[in-house]
């Protein structure tokens, strides 16, 4: 149960732009985390730091210990981090069980499927997400939702250890938010450390038990939800100046 | 040796000159629209060749030919966006695709016309004669051409950032939605913008060909590399990029031929150099970013 | 994981081929194979066998050439418009290993197919950074440049200049012989790549193409994939490079190197449908023969602007290649037939 993650000064400038802000954070092993903040806040762009899709500008991440800032994403992914994205994205013409397998072909996702086979793998995660059914299907038909926990499939093909989820609930009816959250429920139980982002608070905040809050790039709070939404600054990012009165 | 380096410097003005222009359309249109237009190439050489096939037609008042040439190719242009590249504009293989065999199709025609063989002409050329300096001789054509291609960089330079279409142009580039929202047409500004490159290739073939020879209709293929070279070197998408390295690689071409043993030869591997020695070194090139600047 | 794969597909075999049998394209691939190997038995006319089938045996070097085009760019998404590199490189080392250096035939071949890859693997590294359509032109500029290196000015003297190399023996003196020869490497070309397209490994390939970021994400290596998309590409254009400097009997620059080669790659591609592997040996076959044609017809000098209008026409009409469409209609006639 030690530190899994952890963000020390962590600092993105986009030319004249400073989109993450001397950033800190830790995150222990089994945690369930979200991060929000309001539009704009730099949410994906810690992820993408982190993920490996951008370069810090400075400040360092550490994953077990090892420095992963800078690395190239697949590097990352086999050192046991793996990500969604808040776009859907997919490998349009391949089926959802080839969708998947391809993370099992990279280096974690190929020792974890070592025993059954890459194929038999697949299917297992597919069934996990409750997409088993629809194995043979491309993409370009599924709703929003099942694209969703697509996503999270391929994810978990590679094994992680962390799973980074960006915005999962966006654009989802309230039942698909409803499935999608006991899946990440049921992740969480068997051992995998989430940490997710979110903009909209509710589903969120009922969901995790640990709050990160940034704003403008910059680290404002961390702790339990109500504590929290009952913050004055944040608060204040949310609503503009003037809004205690609503805490 | 002075006369080495005069050449050096005049030859690597004039390819500068050259190269500027052309790069200057391509990089204009994938800045603009996120189109590479494989036929650039083809349009500088086209616009020579039409001047060629025209000499019969005005006798007289070859400057009339000239003009046709240049709206010619200009028209050509707009037809291939509207025909070719907006209906494909969701599929990047498609219009690289597209372009490319547009680009040979013209470079065949010319071919069936007038074969692969040099052809000079020279009856276009303004201003003949040479001048001389430091005992150096320099066609008074190609000084011509350095000073208008210097002009029409500086009245483009102009036109992009004080005028309605150039502002419009801009935008597109920058946030072709947020534009849009703006109301700007921006099937209307991909259409001009790919209209405007044509005109300066055809404008500068119009001046420098005549000096230089047509030398083969494969010469499209040519400097379509270079352009390509000149673009990576600047930066994709950046139009200041296009002209300063027009420049810089117009002057290590010329530096190449002039110096280095078996010059003329190594000068043709030059674009390529350039391409990889980027790409290594710093991809984005000198002044890259996908904004019109 | 790839010998298990293997195994079962091996012992498997047996059932596949003839469920796909059945199959619209797996019979309509039998019978298409079949006629190929009864053909060149069907008459003992000198015209018979040293024109008409010499146009086959093209076809086929083409077919391969152009199928390996497609692997790089319909499956992999890497534009490649230089392939004529490949095709060049190894014929001019298969040619230089057989004129200057009296290696046996064979052996050459091999070894020119090899140079086309080591080839894919020095341009692959730093033309990787490149994506689309700056791959594509990147590619080409690669191909010009050779070309002109080859062709002109007093560096290409090293490289045999201009006229070549010439005198190069056939395949087989024997126009059948050696029109089954390439039968059978067309055969194993084409079942070999479109095993690599089903595979595992294929699929990479296909994520990488679909989505390169997103198959960052799942943590594949894109760019090692990519050099080996090359590679393995570069093999079978070098393979064709070869044949057919000794098909040609002669390698020169323009011939082997020039822009045309790559457009015919992607035309004949583009024909057959991207990313259908068969559809490049259609789209090769219906080219050669329509060139063929128009040679006869006494119009050879537009066959290649009419090439290039017909890529024009087909990329802009018809993405799928307008041989799909037609086979489409086809098996739906078949379908009919059948009281389907």
């Amino acid at each position: 149960m030690g530190v899994i993650l952890e963000v020390k000064n962590l600092t993105k400038k986009f030319g004249g732009l400073t989109a993450v802000n001397d950033f800190s954070f830790e995150i222990k092993r089994g945690d369930f985390i979200g991060l929000i903040g309001p539009n704009g806040a730099g949410k994906t762009t810690v992820f993408n730091l982190i993920s490996g899709f951008e370069k810090p500008s400075s400040g360092s991440i550490r994953f077990d210990g090892v420095n992963i800032a800078g690395l190239r994403p697949y590097k990352i992914v086999n050192k046991g981090i793996a990500r969604t994205f808040q776009l859907v994205r997919s490998f349009k013409f391949l089926s959802l069980l080839d969708n998947v397998s391809v993370s099992c072909q990279s280096r974690r996702g190929r020792e974890a499927s070592k025993g059954v086979g890459i194929d038999a793998y697949a299917s297992s995660i597919l069934a996990a997400v409750g997409l088993v059914d629809k194995a043979r299907i491309p993409p370009v038909i599924l709703p929003h939702g099942d694209l969703r926990k697509l996503q999270i499939g391929k994810a978990l093909g590679t094994n992680p250890e962390l799973l980074l989820l960006d915005e999962p609930f966006s654009g989802l009816s309230h039942e698909e938010q409803q499935n999608l959250t006991d899946l990440i429920l049921r992740l969480h139980e068997d051992g995998l450390t989430i940490f997710m982002t979110g903009h909209v608070l509710r589903e969120l905040m009922n969901l995790v038990p640990r709050v990160i809050a940034m704003h403008q790039g910059k680290f404002i709070m961390d702790g339990p939800p109500q504590e929290v939404a009952n913050n004055k600054i944040v608060l204040e990012a949310y609503l503009g100046k003037g809004s205690e009165e609503f805490a | 040796m002075i006369e080495d380096i005069l050449n050096m410097i005049f030859n690597g003005t004039l390819n500068g000159a050259v190269l500027s222009l052309i790069a200057l359309g391509y990089s204009l249109v994938y800045g603009v629209g996120g189109i590479m237009n494989l036929a650039h190439g083809a349009y500088f050489m086209l616009a020579g060749y039409l001047l060629l096939w025209g000499l019969p037609i005005f006798p007289g008042f070859l400057f009339l030919t000239v003009i046709f040439a240049v709206v010619i190719v200009t028209i050509i242009g707009g037809l291939t966006y509207i025909l070719l590249i907006k209906p494909l504009q969701d599929s990047h293989v498609g219009v690289v695709l597209i372009t490319f065999g547009l680009a040979f199709a013209i470079e065949q025609f010319a071919l069936i016309i007038s074969g692969t063989d040099s052809v000079s002409i020279s009856d276009y050329i303004l201003f003949s004669g040479t001048t001389e300096i430091f005992g150096y001789s320099m066609a008074n054509q190609f000084i011509f051409f350095i000073i208008v291609s210097l002009v029409v960089v500086s009245l483009f330079a102009l036109f992009i950032s004080k005028s309605k279409l150039g502002k419009s142009i801009r935008a597109v580039s920058q946030d072709r939605e947020a534009a849009v929202l703006m109301g700007i047409n921006a099937n209307r500004v991909l259409l001009y913008t790919v209209m405007i490159s044509a005109f300066l290739a055809a404008l500068g073939a119009s001046l420098y060909l005549p000096g230089a020879a047509l030398s083969g209709p494969s010469m499209a293929w040519t400097f379509l590399t270079s352009s390509f070279a000149v673009i990576i070197l600047g930066g994709m998408g950046s139009l200041v990029g296009s002209v300063v390295g027009g420049y810089i690689v117009g002057f290590i071409t010329s530096f190449t031929s002039i110096f280095i043993p078996n010059g003329p030869s190594w000068a043709h591997v030059v674009p390529l150099i350039v391409i990889i020695i980027v790409l290594i070194i710093r991809p984005q090139g000198l002044f890259g970013k996908k904004e019109i600047k | 994981m790839l010998k298990k794969e293997f195994k079962e597909r091996f012992t498997n075999f047996p059932n596949f081929f003839k469920s796909w049998i059945k199959t619209f394209t797996g019979g309509l691939t039998l019978f298409v194979v079949l006629s190929l190997i009864i053909l060149p038995f069907l008459s003992q006319n000198q015209n018979f066998t040293h024109v008409f089938l010499r146009q086959f045996t093209l076809a086929m070097i083409f077919s391969i050439f152009a199928a390996s085009w497609d692997l790089l760019t319909g499956i992999s998404g890497q534009i490649s418009f230089g392939h004529a590199i490949f095709f060049g490189i190894a014929g001019y080392l298969c040619a230089y290993l057989i004129s200057y250096q009296n290696y046996p035939i064979w052996i050459a071949i091999i070894i020119g197919a090899l140079g086309a890859v080591f080839f894919g693997l020095i341009i692959g590294v730093p033309m990787l950074r490149l994506k689309g359509p700056y791959l594509a032109l990147g590619t080409l500029a690669i191909s010009l440049v050779l070309l002109k290196l080859f062709l002109m000015g007093s560096l290409s003297d090293i490289f045999f200049g201009s006229e070549g190399i010439s005198a190069l023996p056939k395949l087989s003196s024997d126009p059948v012989v050696e029109y089954l020869i390439l039968l059978i490497l067309m055969i194993i070309s084409f079942i070999t790549i479109i095993q690599i397209s089903k595979s595992k490994f294929g699929t990479i390939l296909k994520s990488i193409r679909d989505d390169e970021t997103g198959a960052d994400a799942s943590g594949i290596n894109t760019t090692r994939f990519k050099v080996y998309a090359f590679m393995l590409s570069a093999l079978f254009a070098g393979i064709a490079g070869s044949c057919y400097a000794l098909f040609a009997t002669s390698v020169n620059p323009t011939g082997n190197f020039g822009a045309v080669i790559s457009f015919y790659a992607i035309l004949m591609a583009s024909l057959g449908g991207l990313t259908t592997i068969r559809g490049s040996a259609l789209g090769a076959f219906f080219f050669i023969f329509l060139e063929y044609s128009l040679i006869i017809a006494g119009v050879e000098i537009y066959v290649n602007l009419i090439f290039a209008l017909l890529l024009i026409l087909v990329v802009r009409f018809s993405e799928h290649g307008i041989l799909k469409p037609l086979l489409e209609r086809i098996k739906d006639v078949w379908d009919v037939l059948l009281g389907r």
